[in-house]
């Protein structure tokens, strides 16, 4: 069992309160769903928990060792991060760029032995890479892209992931197949948190939706109990209207409330 | 380090030294220069051969491949195949401060003096592009801070120049701005060497990072990337290297563009791997350029950095050019 804990994390960057005041524990076996408008703070959240972002008050914790104490190599190891995706700057092959996942073991990027091949074999056959490993990145498509950061996510093998829109601007396919993704990486034992602005995929995948505005966490729980018009209302200023069938969530987004 | 691609250059660059010292006033036929090399021919040509063309041809190695490593290094850094110690200001930095020690006529005072310099000259450049580079994030506004750094280390030069006491000093700094190998001695490359030693290492620990740093900045710390440290290898690494070139040759330009450009379809495109080779690369291109200019029949012997640039800037238009969708 893996514990990722923020305790009472605070954020400036200059005059602006990025976070405030924060307190929320990340677990394995859990997929989190991080919400919020542009602009709440979730990215920020997101670098706290993944040790690249110091706070200016409180601290990240993992089990229980803060996480500025431990070196960028043994926190990789336990911490994968998944930032939003920009392009890379050279076109190396797909299973290279999966490779880089075993950056803090050492691994080359050619010739991958032992545990590390294993590994990146593994990542690159979850995600159904294995037809194109040898493709260079710069060919392929926004979905198939998605797929490969995932893989080299997941090549870590750390018992964290932290995936910054891990589906932004994919296809409906390409959604809900790195949800699912995900969705296995958790149900297989790591404590996935993803920061998601679609709420009815967040819903359908998550056990655990974490609300933020202006920088800190207003609601907290499973999307049962916590998506609700009022959650939306408080989070977004948007009116909605939800309706459930089973455990799918059918979200209408209304008009905006006039800030009062 | 032993892959076949590194072997091959490698092989390609030996022989190319060698096939340099064949070439010069007295051109000498194989078996001459056999014989020279294995210390059974005429007294002449072993002077000719070991003490004239063999310090030429290993200093035109020696500086290639040093702009090779810094291109590579820094190109991995700034993730752009455009980066490079000339097109940066760094070399023209390093040459300006080799300028100064040459102006002020401490020169004879230490043979180190004028790398001290030059390496100054080429850490302040490289240093002041890593702090910008952090500020900026475009490599389009970097490059442009490069060409003002050139810019400006030009109108010192051409300061220098104007006020040069005698016209010996005169065509010191000239020849110092143009570029060149002729005339070097295995004591002007021993007295750059340990900047070499230095940058090649400070290059080499970073070489694993900048494979990470693919994938950018955020993805890299995420990787457990430590970005001040690799930024640190990577920018005294290529200042190191570059001003020792310089103390050497003068400014020589493009060879850190062109051979990283070449070699890296052979590697994967892998920043890493991308290093070696293009230090052996480089190191050959030189040499064989340096081959260019004593057999392109001209009045006077053209200048090393002079037919350097001729090839590599239409070269750098050309990449420039044809990046297209890659950022």
């Amino acid at each position: 069992m893996t514990r990722l804990t923020l305790n009472s994390v605070s954020l400036q960057l200059g005059d602006a309160k990025i976070i405030r005041d924060v307190t929320v524990e990340f677990r394995s076996k859990e997929l989190t769903a991080l919400v919020g408008a542009n602009g709440a703070g979730k990215t920020s959240l997101l670098r706290c928990a993944a040790g690249i972002e110091q706070p200016t008050s409180g601290a990240a914790f993992l089990e229980n060792a803060p996480l500025n104490t431990l070196t960028p190599v043994a926190r990789a190891r336990r911490i994968a991060y998944l930032p939003q995706t920009r392009g890379a700057a050279w076109p190396i092959t797909v299973r290279d760029a999966v490779t880089l996942g075993r950056f803090a073991y050492g691994a080359p990027l050619h010739e991958t032995s032992g545990d590390d091949k294993v590994a990146v074999d593994r990542a690159i056959r979850q995600c159904g890479l294995a037809e194109i490993e040898t493709r260079r990145i710069d060919t392929l498509s926004g979905g198939e892209t998605a797929r490969v950061y995932c893989a080299r996510a997941f090549a870590t093998e750390a018992p964290v992931l932290l995936a910054d829109e891990p589906i932004a601007s994919l296809d409906p396919g390409g959604q809900l197949a790195i949800m699912s993704l995900i969705r296995a990486h958790a149900d297989a034992g790591a404590g996935a948190v993803a920061i998601l602005h679609d709420l009815q995929l967040a819903a359908r995948f998550a056990d655990r939706m974490v609300w933020m505005r202006s920088g800190a966490v207003i609601a907290d729980g499973s999307p049962k109990e916590t998506l609700t018009a009022q959650t939306i209302a408080d989070v977004f200023d948007v009116a909605s209207s939800i309706a459930w069938h089973d455990d799918l969530a059918q979200v209408q987004f209304l008009e905006p409330i006039p800030s009062a | 380090m032993r892959s076949p691609v590194n072997l091959a250059i490698a092989a390609a660059a030996v022989a190319v030294i060698v096939l340099a010292t064949a070439f010069g006033e007295t051109p000498l036929s194989l078996s001459r220069l056999a014989k020279a090399y294995l210390f059974a021919g005429a007294a002449g040509d072993q002077i000719v051969v070991w003490e004239i063309r063999l310090p030429r041809a290993v200093a035109a190695f020696t500086v290639g491949a040093a702009l090779g490593a810094s291109g590579a290094a820094l190109q991995g850094l700034l993730r752009n195949p455009l980066a490079e110690p000339g097109v940066l200001g760094v070399s023209a930095s390093a040459a300006l401060g080799g300028s100064l020690a040459l102006f002020y006529g401490a020169g004879p005072v230490s043979g180190f003096t004028v790398p001290i310099a030059a390496v100054i000259g080429a850490l302040a450049a490289t240093a002041l592009l890593s702090a910008a580079a952090i500020q900026v994030r475009s490599i389009i506004a970097l490059i442009l801070i490069g060409v003002g750094l050139s810019s400006f280390a030009g109108a010192v030069m051409a300061l220098l120049l104007n006020l040069a006491p005698n016209p010996i000093s005169l065509s010191d700094l000239l020849s110092w701005s143009m570029g060149s190998v002729a005339n070097r001695s295995l004591t002007d490359i021993a007295f750059a060497a340990p900047f070499l030693v230095a940058g090649f290492a400070a290059i080499a620990a970073s070489a694993r990072s900048l494979s990470a740093l693919s994938l950018g900045d955020e993805a890299a710390a995420g990787l457990g990337v430590d970005l001040a440290r690799t930024r640190l290898l990577v920018v005294a690494g290529a200042g190191l290297a570059t001003g020792a070139a310089v103390a050497i040759a003068g400014a020589i330009g493009f060879v850190g563009i062109v051979a990283p450009h070449l070699v890296r379809p052979f590697v994967g495109y892998d920043p890493a791997r991308t290093i070696v080779p293009a230090a052996l690369l480089g190191g050959a291109l030189l040499v064989v350029a340096d081959i260019g200019v004593r057999l392109i029949p001209t009045p006077a012997e053209l200048r090393l950095g002079v037919v350097a640039a001729l090839i590599g800037a239409p070269f750098f238009v050309w990449i420039a050019a044809h990046r297209g969708g890659m950022r």
